[in-house]
Formats: structure tokens, C-alpha cells, sequence
């Protein structure tokens, strides 16, 4: 592939790239990372590998004062450039030498507003360095299908590049920690990446106009102090629409919190450990089907395990035709509504207001212990269990009703 | 009985019994990768044979319709493998091809003349098609659950 010069800079595309912009083995970018002699920006783009040179503290051997890293802090992809999958992390060992670009601008439209609005996939992470336009770009590609070399595309490695290409530019007169500084405008920009005090990049070979970049310590989402970690979680709706918006770690995110309850409620059903994953597996792929029609989105947990009761129920019918159908799917069961709201410790508080034996007997039973255990810890006859557990259910069925009445 | 089986799964929950397994979490954090951006979907229709039926020799035919199309699918399952013998009509034109898909494993088949096309030894599961056609939206079928 030809890249031509832009003034005296060089490019040097480092042919790692898998012919489906996926990715190549962290120790193949290491490997083209040494062997970059006399190159003075190196950009890596694509970033899951990336981050796992970065975990391993490998970039720390290949970081000299003459060079400087340059990635991007979004992850790679299986289907094409740019998708994201990971929030970004500054590598810890090469302070200052390694960026992260991840903040991306949607430059589609005109004036101020469009330079300020972050694009759909954008991260929202951690140590963002720098920002800049990633949509709809013309920069080199692939000499492959109908891309003749060049594409117009979007994503974070087409912003990553405009960094790289103007911290480069800056290098020809002077060190290129210096250039990096110059660029990404040590006073600090704005908090959203604003144009500020900024400096417009320009004769970088990858821009279709110029574009302004920013220096960003933190996300933000990030509150100094916190040591990077995401300040408040987002909420089910925001979420919902980011995985809409081709962001993995929202989906990911979701799976984290809705999973286990999604689980919960396969197992309930008296599902198997295999059909239950089918279960929660469908309901996921469901979700799927339905991400840009969900129509309450902050009631997307309800939604999910709704779904995978009814994908549970499915699974039984089939496995089981002639057993007794409970038709479950779609009732306003309270105890059924506490097993799919986010109520766990509502739950507990009600079983710790209970009086004995049922608190200490909800607490054993919840524990998976038999019937004799139960006896044995309680000190009464096994007998009594099962009908003493049905009495403190029904007490707990009524608290939480109340409950809910109240609410 | 199912309400008192609801507590207690609840409580099992909140306790942290029962955990969900690792696999699980993983194989729904991967699902992801098999989201179609813009794909309309095809929902499932009534079919000469009633759909979704098991047939004796464990052949299920189950028909889906969307944007003008039809996707016929049998699935036979035989040696713990799944078997998709389908058709699409009308024939969505040159140079469409299907992706037969499972979580783990997706083949790409080129529609013949007939609009018919085949994939061999999936593993059951989860399955879908995914009719891609140039110029316009791809359609793809509802995820349908293919076991033994």
C-alpha cells in the first residue's frame, strides 16, 4: 500500500492488520512495535490487543524518550474497524508516552454544535488523552473488495489516526514528547472536549477538513480522585441505547447485572443447568432482535427476565408435553415481581423483620440445606419443616405486598 | 407452589446460591457479536405444516416472513448434529447469499436458482438465518431453539 508523505513526515503502515481489520496477536503488535526504528509516533489502532500489551507492561521496554505510543483506547473488532468492546486504560508504566484516544466527535452537521457532539460509539472512559473527529473519514485502507486502498468510514482508529498524523507534523521541528504536548494543549481543554484553546490540526494526510483535538485527562464520568473508576453506573435506558449504538461494554454491562437474576429465574422454572442456559441464552438473543424496540428501555431488566421465564416455560413444554403448564408469563405474581425488580436487599431486610424460627428458616432454606439440616439447626422435628417454611413464605408474601402497596 | 418457588429463588438470589456460570455470562456477553445492524426481522408464520412441529424422524419445519420475504427452514437432527435444508422465495436476486447461524458456528451459503440452500452438522442450540441481499436490508429469522 502507497501512503504518500505529508511534508517531511513519513507513514509507515505496519501490515498487521488481518485482511478483516480484526486483530493480531499481542505479541505481533509488540514484535512491529520494536521493530519501528526511527519512527516517532507509532500508532496502534484497534485496541483489545493493545490493551493486553498494556496489561502486561510490555510497551514500558519499547517506550523511549525519542518515541511515543500512540492507541486507541477502544477495542477491536471481529467484523470491522472501529467497533468498540473495552473502556480504555492508561498503560501504568509509560506515563505521558502512551495516549489514549477514545473520545470521538460526530462531525456530521455544521457549526459548533457538531464539532461538541460525541459520536454514537464513542467511549465515555477512563484517562481519555485526546479527542477528535472519527466519522465518516477518508483514510487509507484495505486494497481489498470495492476499497481501492482508501475508504470513508467511522470510528475511533480514523480518530486515533488524526492524532497520531498531527503529533507527527508537530515532531519535525522538535522532541516528540514536546510535539505531543504542543498538540494536545497541556493547559487542558474544556471538560467535553470542546475546541478551547485547542490548535486546529492541518496538512494531516487523513483529513477530509481540519479538525481540532483536545488534551482530556479524565472521562467524563470520571471525578478526580477516583482513580479512574466509573463514577455513577448508567442507568438501564442509557445502557440499552448504547448497546444499540454498537458499544459492547453497555452490553456487557447489562449482562453483569441482569444476568445472575436472569439465571435465578431459569432455575426456578426447574430447568437443568443446560436448558437453563438456553433459556437465558434466548432471552439475551431476543434482547437482540429487540434493541432499537424495547419499549419501556428503563425496564429492560424486568423485560429480560420476563423473557427468559417465557423462554424457560417454552423450554418445559417442549421437554415435558404433558406436564402441568403454569401459565406464569404474564401475571402480576408479587413473588414473581420480587425475583425481577432489582429488590434483593428489599427482600432480606422484610426476612430480617420476620420473628423466629422463620427468619433464621428462610435464611437456611435459601442456603440450599435439606429438611434435616434445617430440623437439626433449628432444633425441631423434620416434620414440622415443610409446613412451618410454607407459613413463613406466607408471612413473607403478605410484608412484601404491603410493601409494595405502600409504594 | 410456584409463588413459594419464586421466594425462594429469590432469597437463593440475594443469598448468592445458585450462581450463574461462568459459560453462561460469556456465551450472552458473545451473543452480542451476532447482532445484524439494520437486519429486519422475520417472525415466525403458519406453514402447510403446522410450524415448529417435530416430525417423526425429529425433522422440525418452521416457516418466517418478513420484508416481502419467505424463509423456509426443515431441520433434522441426527448424531447431535443439526441438518437446515431451506428456501427462500421469492429468490431475493443475484448475489444474496445466507448466513446459517448458531452461537458458535456460522456458515455462508449462496442461494441456488431455487432459492434453496443447505448447511450441515451445526451444533444444536440456538439457530438463525440471515438472508443478506445487495442494496438492500438484510432479514434475518427469529432465533429458534433446535435440540434433540
Amino acid at each position: 500500500m502507497d501512503i504518500e508523505p505529508v511534508g517531511a513526515s513519513l507513514i509507515r503502515p505496519g501490515q498487521i492488520l488481518t485482511d478483516r481489520g480484526a486483530l493480531s496477536a499481542a505479541s505481533r503488535w509488540t514484535q512491529a512495535v520494536s521493530e519501528a526504528d526511527g519512527v516517532c509516533v507509532i500508532h496502534l489502532s484497534s485496541g483489545a490487543d493493545v490493551c493486553e500489551i498494556a496489561r502486561d507492561g510490555r510497551p514500558a521496554s519499547v517506550v523511549d524518550g525519542q518515541r511515543l505510543v500512540q492507541r486507541d483506547g477502544r477495542g477491536g473488532d471481529r467484523e470491522r474497524p472501529g467497533r468498540p468492546r473495552h473502556l480504555p486504560r492508561r498503560h501504568p508504566g509509560a506515563p505521558g508516552a502512551a495516549l489514549s484516544v477514545c473520545r470521538v466527535l460526530d462531525g456530521q452537521g455544521v457549526g459548533d454544535e457538531a464539532e461538541e457532539r460525541l459520536a454514537p460509539f464513542s467511549a465515555y472512559g477512563s484517562w481519555v488523552d485526546a479527542c477528535a473527529r472519527g466519522t465518516w473519514l477518508t483514510s487509507s485502507f484495505l486494497e481489498r473488495d470495492e476499497f481501492g486502498g482508501y475508504a470513508a468510514w467511522s470510528g475511533t482508529s480514523f480518530a486515533t489516526a488524526l492524532v497520531a498524523g498531527a503529533i507527527a507534523d508537530a515532531a519535525r521541528s522538535g522532541p516528540v514528547r514536546e510535539a505531543a504536548a504542543q498538540v494536545l494543549d497541556p493547559g487542558g481543554g474544556p471538560a467535553n472536549c470542546r475546541s478551547g484553546s485547542s490548535r486546529p490540526v492541518e496538512s494531516v494526510e487523513f483529513t477530509l477538513s481540519p479538525w481540532l483535538i483536545t488534551r482530556r485527562q479524565r472521562g467524563l464520568l470520571v471525578s478526580p480522585g477516583e482513580g479512574g473508576r466509573m463514577q455513577e453506573p448508567r442507568d438501564p435506558a442509557e445502557l440499552l441505547k448504547a448497546a444499540a449504538d454498537d458499544d459492547q461494554t453497555a452490553w456487557d454491562e447489562l449482562e453483569s447485572r441482569y444476568g445472575p437474576r436472569m439465571w435465578a429465574v431459569a432455575r426456578v422454572c426447574g430447568l437443568t443447568e443446560a436448558d437453563a442456559a438456553d433459556a437465558v441464552q434466548g432471552a439475551w438473543l431476543r434482547l437482540l432482535e429487540h434493541l432499537h424496540d424495547i419499549r419501556e428501555p428503563s425496564g429492560v431488566g424486568a423485560w429480560l427476565a420476563t423473557t427468559t421465564r417465557r423462554e424457560a416455560l417454552l423450554i418445559l413444554r417442549k421437554e415435558l408435553p404433558r406436564a402441568p403448564y403454569f401459565d406464569v408469563a404474564l401475571d402480576s405474581d408479587p413473588a414473581a415481581a420480587v425475583l425481577e425488580a432489582d429488590s434483593s436487599r428489599m427482600l432480606w431486610r422484610t426476612v430480617s423483620t420476620l420473628h423466629e424460627p422463620c427468619r433464621t428458616l428462610l435464611q437456611l432454606v435459601a442456603t440450599d440445606l435439606g429438611y434435616q439440616q434445617v430440623a437439626l439447626r433449628l432444633g425441631v422435628p423434620i416434620g414440622s419443616v415443610g409446613p412451618t417454611r410454607t407459613r413463613c413464605l406466607e408471612k413473607l408474601r403478605t410484608l412484601i405486598s404491603l410493601q409494595e402497596t405502600v409504594q | 407452589m410456584i409463588n413459594d418457588e419464586y421466594f425462594l429463588a429469590a432469597l437463593r438470589l440475594a443469598a448468592g446460591n445458585d450462581p450463574i456460570p461462568g459459560h453462561v455470562s460469556a456465551a450472552a456477553r458473545d451473543a452480542y457479536g451476532l447482532r445484524v445492524p439494520q437486519a429486519v426481522t422475520a417472525a415466525p408464520a403458519e406453514c402447510a405444516a403446522p410450524h415448529g412441529v417435530r416430525g417423526t424422524d425429529g425433522c422440525h419445519l418452521v416457516r418466517f416472513v418478513a420484508a416481502g420475504l419467505t424463509f423456509d427452514l426443515e431441520v433434522t437432527v441426527g448424531d447431535g448434529l443439526i441438518d437446515v435444508a431451506g428456501q427462500v422465495v421469492p429468490h431475493p436476486g443475484e448475489g444474496t447469499h445466507v448466513d446459517v447461524r448458531t452461537p458458535h458456528l456460522t456458515l455462508t451459503r449462496r442461494l441456488a436458482r431455487t432459492g434453496q440452500f443447505a448447511a450441515t452438522g451445526l451444533p444444536p442450540g440456538w439457530l438463525s438465518v440471515v438472508c443478506h441481499r445487495p442494496g438492500h436490508a438484510p432479514v434475518q429469522t427469529r432465533w429458534v431453539r433446535i435440540r434433540p
